[in-house]
């Protein structure tokens, strides 16, 4: 839709590159060119030290012409592109250490390709060909894209994002495509799947698919055939905008600090109205107007818990009430083991979400806050700036996209981990109360720990895990000695690496299994070794596992010949709980801020930990 | 604001250049931003600003601000 001189005047007073993203796609405004470069500059006078990405962009088809609409969604998105362009059409020639692909070090290496480049023989119809041909096709097209992925991953770090770009012809055999044995839909969409596939045993890359912006824009607004004959570039600048917004979103989700809790507002947010004062009859939450649309909002919130983001509560209501429209409502989707953690009270909700955090053992900075209110979205911007603020909309229509569009909350990846996070943080405040509970009965912190019957399993070298272990490295901060961040293929670099060890570990317990929650990456040289990385999820502290963990890897050291190991702690903003980690267990502060200690000195299994342990296996 | 001051402010914000550069008489030739992304670029914000719709002929055709102010003109545009 268009963008009004009045409507124009508005965006340019949006608060925040968040907000102004919002309003355009409520209505789903596409600026014009001009109006693009004035919204650009006012979103980066609003966050000016946006978080610089380098983007690397291969392509067969003109791209420099997305470059306005790159740089306006970045914003949006609350990054800066630095982008690079190949030459036009090159593609395996930019696989070289010093193509101008590898020299511009990307973040993002973005690959725009036609179907008909990974097979000449996409370049016809396939309607004619038999099973077995097109099978064989498939095959075929899925190597030569696993092939190029592979070879460009050789040379840039970073994430790689693959698109082939949509048909802009109708299918072979027109509309009675759907119903044929030979349907090209059906092969394209096989092969998509075949192609994810393939994608995701390489690591740090993915597949973006076209198909769904397609969809979303509609092909008669996505595609531009004079720009196309005339100058081999596809796109409307409505389909400019949406490639852009989605490159971007995924790259912003790469760059900004990793969002990890949802902390919703209940009145006006979960439902239309005020319990305490409508009612479980007055409330609007159901099949009908407006009811409708809160409903749909719920379900998408339950989508985003699947993506792996903890739900929690911060809502003034009087707690009683809050739970009958949780445990009784007809048509309320969210219930209560749903939500990690609740504040259901009348004290200030900036209070309510440091307690939060502290409960969660999470950053504010992890906390994406959702409330319909001015004053409460205020107050918890005013007084906690990291916490990024979704004011819900005023208009029921409006609200169930209200966290679509945010960047932070799309994923290149998902783990067993997070999808079964909520439990896991469930299952943690149910220790606590058990903890609660024996001390006030006069019982021990070893008493308790041992009544949790831990049983933790140790593994060595595990490429099966790359995905989390790169995870654990990007989101741990707190318990983390080095903070060094690591993608997939840096930890299973050195997992082939005969210098190197890395260690995880796994922790269940009687309350439920916390998956993998350990990480260590160890460095062996003649005799010596050097703890390059530490870390463990919070979720797992206060436990002893970090210590048996520790044990059990300078016992395999041990048995590897090794007589030193070095480790250092590097201090950040948010990992003091760990500056004493290493002299508090058996380490001799040395030159140069290092700290050692010798194996021989330590005792074999000297520690009595409450934990049955296994491995490294 | 004139049919020109309109395409100036139009062209300048595209091609990112100071207002200035952008003359009633200027070519294709006369900006180096003016190259044939850019000259794309031109022809894609034209429509949006002015609601038109172009021929891949018009595009070889309105190299120079004359020839367009001409172009938008016989179109009313503006």
């Amino acid at each position: 839709m268009k963008i009004g001189d009045a409507q124009l005047d508005k965006l340019l007073a949006a608060r925040s590159p968040l907000a102004l993203k919002q309003q355009l796609s409520a209505r789903a405004f596409t600026p014009t060119l001009p109006q693009a470069g004035k919204l650009l500059a006012h979103v980066r006078s609003l966050n000016p030290d946006a978080a610089a990405v380098r983007l690397g962009i291969v392509h067969t088809y003109t791209s420099e012409l997305l470059d306005p609409w790159l740089d306006f969604a970045a914003a949006l998105n609350g990054i800066a592109l630095d982008t690079y362009h190949a030459p036009y059409g090159v593609t395996v020639q930019e696989a070289t250490a010093e193509s101008g692909l590898s020299r511009h070090q990307p973040d993002l290496t973005l690959l725009l390709l036609r179907p008909v480049d990974l097979h000449p023989d996409l370049a016809t119809p396939l309607a004619a060909m038999g099973k077995e041909q097109r099978a064989n096709l498939r095959e075929a097209a899925v190597a030569a894209l696993g092939n190029l992925v592979g070879m460009l991953r050789g040379v840039v770090g970073g994430q790689i994002v693959l698109t082939l770009l949509p048909d802009q012809a109708p299918a072979g055999l027109g509309l009675y495509d759907a119903m044929s044995d030979n349907s090209e839909a059906a092969w394209w969409s096989d092969t998509k799947t075949a192609i994810a596939g393939a994608l995701r045993d390489t690591s740090g890359a993915s597949f973006l698919d076209l198909d769904v912006l397609v969809a979303r824009v509609g092909a008669n607004n996505f595609f531009d055939t004079r720009l196309w004959y005339s100058s081999v570039f596809p796109f409307t600048p409505e389909a400019c905008l949406a490639v852009a917004d989605a490159v971007t979103s995924l790259a912003a989700s790469l760059k900004r600090t990793r969002a990890k809790v949802i902390a919703l507002d209940a009145d006006n947010t979960l439902w239309g109205g005020v319990i305490g004062e409508d009612g479980m009859q007055g409330i609007a939450l159901g099949p009908d107007y407006p009811g409708s649309a809160y409903m749909d909002f719920q379900r998408r919130i339950l989508a985003l818990k699947q993506r792996g983001f903890v739900l929690a509560v911060c809502s003034k209501n009087n707690m009683d009430d809050f739970m009958e429209v949780l445990d009784t409502h007809p048509h309320m989707l969210l219930g209560k083991d749903d939500f990690a953690a609740m504040r259901v009270n009348w004290t200030p909700k900036p209070d309510n979400l440091r307690e939060l955090a502290r409960e969660l053992n999470l950053g504010l900075d992890a906390f994406i806050f959702v409330d319909d209110s001015d004053h409460e979205c205020a107050a918890v911007q005013h007084a906690l700036p990291e916490v990024e603020v979704v004011q819900v909309p005023g208009k029921p229509v409006e609200i169930p996209a209200c966290l679509d569009h945010l960047p932070r909350l799309q994923i290149l990846n998902l783990t067993e981990e997070d999808l079964a996070k909520t439990a896991m943080y469930r299952q943690e405040a149910q220790r606590k109360s058990q903890m609660a509970d024996m001390a006030s009965a006069g019982g021990s912190v070893e008493d308790y720990l041992k009544s949790l019957n831990m049983k933790m399993a140790i593994g060595r070298d595990d490429a099966a895990h790359l995905p989390r272990l790169a995870q654990l490295t990007q989101k741990t901060n707190q318990f983390n000695l080095t903070t060094r961040r690591y993608s997939e293929q840096d930890v299973a670099a050195y997992m082939q690496a005969g210098d190197a060890n890395v260690y995880h570990f796994s922790l269940a317990d009687n309350f439920g299994d916390s998956g993998i929650v350990g990480l260590a990456i160890v460095k062996k040289s003649a005799g010596a070794a050097r703890l390059d990385t530490f870390l463990m999820s919070c979720r797992v502290i206060g436990r002893r596992a970090e210590q048996a963990f520790l044990s059990r890897i300078i016992d395999n050291l041990r048995d590897e010949g090794i007589e030193q190991l070095e480790a250092e702690y590097i201090p950040t903003r948010k990992n003091a709980l760990v500056a004493t980690f290493l002299p508090d267990n058996g380490f001799a502060a040395a030159k140069d801020g290092l700290y050692v200690t010798t194996l021989g000195a330590r005792e074999r299994g000297a520690d009595d930990y409450p934990i049955d342990i296994e491995g490294p296996a | 604001m004139s049919a020109f001051e309109q395409l100036r402010e139009i062209m300048a914000t595209t091609l990112q250049v100071s207002p200035e550069v952008i003359t009633e008489t200027v070519t294709m030739d006369d900006i180096e931003e003016w190259d044939s992304l850019g000259h794309v670029h031109i022809m894609v914000a034209l429509e949006q600003a002015f609601d038109l719709y172009m021929d891949v002929e018009d595009f070889a055709e309105l190299q120079s601000v004359p020839a367009i102010l001409e172009f938008l003109a016989a179109e009313n545009a503006g």
